[in-house]
């Protein structure tokens, strides 16, 4: 089976997997004490009419048997039409609602994942090439350290000292500019301001240094064991003989060949880190969908929202995992598809 | 044919080897002394603290600050708890309660008498002060004051963090007069700053020509430098005439500007209205707290809780949940892979994928969505001890898998099944015990992970409201980042108990499965 049967193959695999997770998020709302009616309508039940009741149970086809429903909302959820939220929380299209929050998630993941692979892999190659020394040693004692260090209890820390010095916590976050899709999807284009950008990466920056300590470590420790393999090959002592700069051997033949384990771990972390994003994001008020999320439970009690983003966090989670299968199967010419 | 005696003896002496490599491992010795003495913690919690973590409130202000805080610069400014009045008998248990106040009736009159009565008393324990005014010769309109006083030094230059005082007032017999009771703070240094004396009249109450009855606790808590807040406890009945002076009092600061002598004290003023005037007063459970801004070893929460006790009693529960969670995780875990494993085929597969798709969803969101579901806004413990052993068996489960998989072809198990041994024979007595290595290992690395999951998902709010939990204690503190003395206690004991676990677990996977890393 060449390249082009193992991707049909992971293919299929991941279609099945967002089956399974459309069928589980089902299955939770449907099978939990109470009925679906409760947990669509949430907390407005006393204040809706009976028609407007009746009329939300249509709307969700929630007065059919539960096959017939089922595979309504499996319709409903691949041709991405979410409806809207519950009557507590104003009956607003979830679809948009949704893209208001993702962009930031995604835009604190991708820049604490980058920044800490970036960290990790170079003090891990530091501590590999200076294995037995101190630089090693601290490295790997702050790694772990830092490993059983609460994500939430970090944030709170990080609060505590830059008070006042960065904007963190409940206030600010509200003051964060909402997405303008306008120059993609609009008829007219707007930019956005320099205020805008400066306020944006001004929230950025703690929570995306609690998730790059969340992080590096991961990366830190794989990257050294790894280079700690490759630097004893045989192709490393031959370059050292051919008379090549260090620099050169550690980074041209060693990490080349001892990155690949750190692509797929970091495609495997994607499920850990949106874990660690939910928390930081409510630990500093940051608007993304983990903030969301708790607001969704804890306030509005709004289930179709719910129902709505763990679909969407679980497809990150599959599109990540996909995506490191591809590339893998893509970068190692040496891997065996099947 | 092994006797039960010899297997224990053989058993024993693989546990005493199993101790003594422990006992050469210094990160496995390390990990084994903060387990026993968190343990030993969490067993003695009542020894080590007499408060309750959660009904013991108002030990101290709100959000006080540790008490060693006080000795480094920029804590000059906290106070500890402080109580002017004997505080074993507010409630005029016995005559000698009287002697600390000093009691003077103004003008000095005739049939005006103050005393102290056994019998009635406010409210429901008897002594109190009986002041009965029997006046027939006084001209009408004409006022005695009776006041009952007690001066104090306050050694603080800082504000209490509180400031309580509560009176009770009975009235059984009032004829031909109106009763107006004071309650008054007075400051009574002078210096060329701030001249004369100045008095603070915290509450008036007026009594027509009725019956009365009045209790009431009053407070003043520190919200900030510059404002307090404040709180009623008890009025009773409603329908008395009430007037609060004290409501102009914006801050503490206001009340306790310095150091110095204050005097706190109870006023009552009866006006003969008419020709027969008789009165009879009781005041009872007059009591005067100043609760301090420091208190303790790590201060106190928002409920003047000792977070100490809450710090002790927290290591019960991260221990209980860390334990059962994992002991849950590790058994689904066993389960599924030894079934996977045993019986291949189309098990295998359906198990193995389900064990898959689980391992790639967000854990946190489901979490948090089951917790939701299933506890209806009611969370609480053994709920948050299933969602978070639920969801950590999937790693393990594929390990044992592995493991069993090499097994079952071993020689050792073709020659039991040979000899007729079934499936439950062969799983109990030449599986099991080869993967039970494993079991503890792992046990002891999933339980990190369970404790912060735990800590995360009371922090996110999911908490069982019985108990404290370090988790929960942050969560408390959340929106008060300031308050670093709140913050640091429990999320360093959440480390180290964590920690502790992987170094355990590290050292016992070197010690069970000298071949076989786990993961390193």
């Amino acid at each position: 089976m060449g390249l082009r049967g193992y991707i049909a193959k992971r293919l299929i695999y991941t279609v099945f997997l967002v089956l399974f997770v459309l069928t589980i998020n089902f299955i939770i709302f449907e099978v939990m004490p109470g009925s679906p009616v409760d947990f669509f309508i949430g907390n407005a039940r006393q204040v809706l009419t009976p028609e407007k009741i009746a009329s939300i149970m249509r709307r969700w086809g929630l007065d059919q048997p539960w096959h017939v429903r089922y595979l309504t909302y499996l319709r409903r959820m691949l041709t991405w039409d979410f409806g809207e939220s519950s009557p507590a929380s104003g009956s607003v299209p979830v679809g948009p609602m949704i893209m208001n929050y993702l962009p930031n998630t995604l835009l604190l993941m991708g820049l604490s994942t980058i920044l800490s692979i970036l960290i990790g892999v170079i003090f891990g190659v530091i501590a590999a090439y200076r294995r037995g020394g101190l630089f090693d040693s601290t490295s790997v004692i702050a790694s772990l350290i830092t490993f059983s260090l609460p994500t939430f209890w970090m944030g709170l820390v990080f609060i505590t000292i830059f008070q006042g010095i960065l904007p963190a916590g409940r206030i600010v976050g509200d003051n964060m500019p909402p997405w303008n899709f306008n120059f993609i999807f609009g008829t007219q284009i707007s930019y956005p301001t320099t205020v805008e950008i400066i306020s944006r990466i001004q929230h950025l920056v703690l929570p995306t240094a609690v998730l790059v300590l969340f992080q590096y470590g991961n990366y830190l420790l794989l990257t050294r064991a790894t280079m700690l393999e490759t630097l004893t090959e045989d192709y490393i002592l031959t370059a050292r003989a051919k008379g090549l700069k260090e620099r050169s051997i550690i980074f041209k033949h060693a990490l080349k060949n001892a990155s690949l384990p750190i692509i797929t771990s970091s495609a495997l972390a994607f499920g850990f880190l949106i874990s660690g994003a939910m928390i930081t994001e409510n630990v500093f008020s940051y608007p993304g969908i983990g903030w969301l999320t708790l607001n969704a439970i804890m306030v509005t009690q709004d289930y179709p929202v719910l129902h709505v983003i763990f679909y969407v966090t679980a497809l990150t989670v599959i599109i990540a995992n996909f995506t490191s299968d591809l590339l893998y199967g893509v970068i190692d010419p040496r891997i065996k598809y099947g | 044919m092994a006797t039960r005696k010899a297997k224990l003896a053989f058993n024993l002496k693989r546990l005493k080897g199993f101790l003594f490599s422990l006992r050469r491992s210094k990160r496995g010795l390390f990990g084994v002394v903060i387990l026993v003495v968190a343990i030993a913690v969490a067993l003695s919690a009542p020894l080590l603290t007499p408060y309750n973590p959660i009904e013991t409130r108002n030990l101290s202000g709100s959000y006080a600050a540790p008490t060693w805080l006080r000795y480094f610069p920029g804590g000059e400014g906290l106070t500890e708890n402080f109580y002017p009045l004997s505080i074993n008998d507010s409630r005029f248990d016995t005559p000698s309660a009287l002697n600390q106040f000093d009691i003077s009736i103004v003008p000095s009159v005739q049939n005006v008498f103050v005393q102290y009565s056994p019998q009635i008393g406010v409210p429901a324990s008897p002594g109190s002060l009986e002041i009965r005014y029997e006046n027939s010769s006084a001209p009408i309109g004409s006022s005695t004051t009776i006041s009952l006083s007690k001066s104090f030094y306050y050694p603080y230059s800082g504000v209490p963090g509180t400031f309580t005082f509560s009176v009770a007032i009975l009235l059984p017999r009032i004829d031909g007069v109106s009763v107006r009771c004071d309650v008054f703070l007075r400051q009574d240094w002078v210096t060329s700053a701030s001249p004369g004396v100045f008095t603070y009249n915290l509450t008036r109450w007026q009594f027509g020509g009725d019956q009365a009855f009045g209790l009431r606790r009053e407070s003043y808590t520190a919200v900030n430098r510059t404002q307090s807040r404040r709180t009623l406890d008890w009025i009773y009945p409603p329908s008395f005439a009430l007037q609060s002076v004290g409501a102009g009092i914006t801050s503490l600061r206001q009340l306790f500007p310095r150091s110095g002598n204050y005097t706190f004290g109870v006023e009552i003023t009866i006006t003969k209205l008419a020709k027969n005037a008789e009165a009879a007063v009781y005041l009872d459970g007059l009591n005067l707290k100043l609760l301090g801004t420091a208190w303790g070893l790590f201060g106190t929460d928002y409920y003047g809780r000792d977070v100490y006790t809450q710090l002790i009693y927290g290591t019960r529960v991260s221990l209980i949940i860390g334990l059962l969670a994992s002991v849950l995780s590790v058994g689904i875990g066993l389960i599924v892979g030894l079934v996977s494993a045993y019986m291949g085929g189309i098990v295998d597969e359906v198990l193995m994928r389900f064990t898959d798709a689980l391992l790639v969803l967000p854990s946190l969101p489901l979490m948090i969505v089951l917790m939701a579901v299933l506890s209806q806004a009611q969370y609480n413990m053994g709920t948050l001890i299933i969602v978070i052993g639920f969801f950590g068996w999937m790693g393990f489960a594929r390990v044992v898998r592995s493991q069993v998989l090499s097994l079952k072809e071993r020689p050792y198990v073709e020659a039991a099944k040979a000899v007729g041994a079934g499936t439950p024979y062969i799983l109990a007595r030449h599986i099991l015990p080869n993967v039970i290595t494993l079991v503890y290992v792992t046990l002891a690395l999933t339980v990190p992970g369970a404790i912060v999951t735990e800590a995360a998902l009371s922090f996110l709010g999911f908490k069982d409201l019985s108990i404290i939990s370090w988790g929960r204690m942050l969560s408390d503190v959340a929106q008060r980042a300031e308050l670093w003395w709140l913050i640091i206690p429990p999320g360093l004991a959440i480390a180290i108990l964590s920690l502790s676990f992987i170094l355990l677990g590290y050292a016992m996977d070197d010690i069970l499965n000298p071949k076989l890393r786990m993961r390193r």
